[in-house]
């Protein structure tokens, strides 16, 4: 299936509610083609932006593009964008085939054609044979699939999901990732996805954008944001770490006993995955008692006390050279002084 | 289900034989002997035009006031879903207030406002659209008004709980996938809430088809309908032919309600079936 793409871009959107500001001068430009993530606790403005950009509201001030078309005064059925909503919103009056069928009859779309751009888009979410069923008689997943299809039989240069998979449990929820992911790569189409799932996010995505208070974080790849927040929020909404507090503005971790050459910040970042008791050279260390052993599966999480009485987390896969540790036994911790993530606010 | 949850519905059930099982076996007994078994009274009903043609129109009196308030309160209720949540409460008071009066005072209160020197015929005069007052008052058409106005905030209620039922997301979904407002309503919102109508549909036409109070004092001596001549046969203690009459009001009504019901169990959406 061929597809259009266009690239979005929001313009300094501002949203108010009376004297609630949901969103505060708002910037993201999304590259055609890229999968993008509104990540962030509710009430980040993440809904609100992509509500703006499907056209159920409208922005106070500012401007929305898709492709250079500004679209921030049309009505959503002229934006030609698709959209999975979270509860799935499948016409519950019509069969799995009309559902399909619907953004196709709503452009005009030849009966022929659309017999067969259903089939096609049926097929593609693994739901072939299914038209004549009612979304009542569909499990939730096949639920979903069948919003996917229906979101994409159009080849909408822009796809937006609204949490899409947050009403789903979790094994069912890590099989669709997998299917939204292979249904970008197949498509090609823009995809702004929002979800307060971070997991989901760092999965999915080729960029997040991470969203606090109606404004941007940090906008940027997976990995960047989880090896490089700029702020404690980030640093702690993205994956799990420890923020230790510097003291001083000669980068004095007091909290550890540590020297550590920090630029003049607040406080690191520390990934419980990068503290080890199998010290490398130049790691910095510290004792610290064991307060607390648990099994994960296939990490074993510690509860670390640090002589001053900082407390830490720490985090070890079962293959690596030491047995786990036990609670109550004093060990050596370190690590990489570069792991140390500085944070700017 | 076991046994538990049925004793529950005990209190009901033995409300409902106890006032309309075990009068309705009376109904029937009055209609059946008369005062010897026969069907003397239903063939005096059945072969004479002057009783089946206030059959008739009770039916069509019924269909029509019915059908007014659909169109009319359908709408309404439309108006009201649509409204921010804080407004709703408040506008869903308004179309109830009505009901907490009596139907007779209501009805009574139309005669003061259709009568010769009622408000609406003062209005007109002094407005100089008529020299003389205008008969409002014991006409076809103060019935219909009458029956509607009292009729129709149930209507809306009924309308609205279905419309309520609807998640807007759906709407919101039709508008994306490119459908404009009117279209959207048309594929979604209407199919969706047509079942909910067509249950005020039926609600208001079985109540329509017991008035009496309302032809008795505003309409004509032609509006009269199956209630009254009822009460009239009984108070000329015609027990037996009464009891036909109310027999044939209460059959015809459950078998239009059952037509009605398959037919739209045949072609409306409903969320119970889909539940089930």
């Amino acid at each position: 299936m061929s597809q259009g793409r266009a690239p979005v871009r929001f313009e300094n959107v501002s949203r108010r509610f009376g004297d609630v500001v949901a969103l505060d001068g708002f910037d993201l430009e999304i590259a055609a083609g890229e999968f993008v993530t509104l990540l962030g606790p509710s009430g980040s403005g993440k809904t609100t932006a992509l509500n703006i950009l499907a056209g159920f509201d409208r922005a106070t001030s500012g401007e929305v593009f898709i492709g250079d078309r500004a679209v921030g005064s049309l009505p959503p059925e002229k934006r030609n964008v698709g959209m999975v909503f979270q509860s799935f919103a499948l016409f519950p009056h019509m069969s799995v085939f009309d559902n399909v069928a619907f953004p196709l009859r709503m452009r005009k779309v030849a009966r022929q054609e659309i017999a067969g751009r259903v089939a096609r888009a049926l097929e593609m979410v693994r739901l072939g044979g299914y038209g004549d069923r009612r979304p009542a008689a569909l499990s939730g997943g096949q639920r979903q699939r069948v919003a996917l299809a229906r979101a994409v039989v159009a080849e909408p240069p822009v796809l937006l999901m609204d949490e899409s998979l947050s009403a789903l449990d979790l094994k069912l929820r890590e099989d669709l990732q997998e299917e939204i992911r292979r249904l970008h790569h197949q498509l090609g189409t823009t995809v702004v996805f929002v979800t307060h799932d971070q997991g989901e996010a760092l999965t999915l995505s080729d960029r997040i954008a991470l969203m606090n208070r109606g404004r941007i974080c940090q906008f940027d790849t997976p990995t960047a944001l989880y090896d490089r927040p700029v702020s404690r929020f980030v640093a702690d909404f993205i994956g799990r770490t420890n923020i230790i507090p510097v003291d001083d503005g000669a980068g004095h971790v007091a909290a550890l006993g540590l020297a550590l050459d920090a630029r003049p910040v607040n406080a690191v970042s520390l990934r419980p995955e990068k503290l080890r008791r199998a010290l490398h050279a130049g790691d910095l260390s510290f004792d610290a008692v064991v307060e607390d052993v648990a099994f994960h599966g296939a990490t074993v999480e510690s509860r670390l006390r640090s002589p001053t009485g900082f407390v830490l987390r720490m985090s070890e896969t079962r293959s690596g050279p030491l047995p786990p540790p036990s609670s109550g036994e004093t060990t050596r911790v370190g690590f990489a002084a570069g792991d140390a993530v500085p944070l700017f606010d | 289900m076991s046994i538990g949850p049925r004793l529950t519905l005990v209190p009901a059930v033995a409300l409902a034989l106890l006032l309309f099982a075990v009068p309705v076996a009376f109904v029937l007994r009055e209609a059946l002997f008369a005062p010897d078994l026969s069907l003397a009274h239903f063939e005096r009903f059945f072969t004479r035009g002057v009783y089946i043609a206030v059959f008739e129109k009770t039916l069509a009196v019924s269909a029509a006031v019915s059908t007014i308030c659909l169109l009319a309160g359908y709408p309404m209720a439309l108006f009201i879903v649509t409204r921010p949540p804080r407004w709703r409460p408040l506008l869903l008071f308004l179309v109830l207030v009505p009901l907490w009066m009596s139907i007779l005072v209501r009805t009574y209160a139309w005669m003061v406002v259709l009568g010769r020197e009622g408000i609406v015929n003062n209005l007109l005069q002094w407005l100089g659209l008529t020299d003389a007052p205008a008969t409002l008052l014991f006409t076809t058409g103060a019935v219909y008004v009458a029956m509607v106005q009292i009729l129709l905030p149930i209507m809306v209620v009924t309308c609205y709980s279905a419309m309520t039922e609807i998640d807007p997301g759906l709407v919101r979904a039709a508008r994306v996938f490119g459908a404009g407002p009117f279209r959207a309503f048309r594929e979604v919102f209407l199919p969706l809430s047509l079942e909910g109508a067509v249950t005020g549909w039926s609600v208001t036409f079985i109540l329509s088809m017991g008035f009496f109070i309302v032809p008795a004092l505003v309409g004509g001596r032609k509006d009269m309908l199956l209630g009254n001549m009822i009460v009239n046969q009984v108070g000329q203690g015609n027990w037996g032919f009464a009891a036909v009459m109310a027999i044939v009001l209460l059959a015809s009504t459950v078998a239009l309600l059952g037509l009605v019901r398959l037919v739209a169990s045949r072609f409306l959406y409903s969320p119970r079936e889909e539940q089930a």
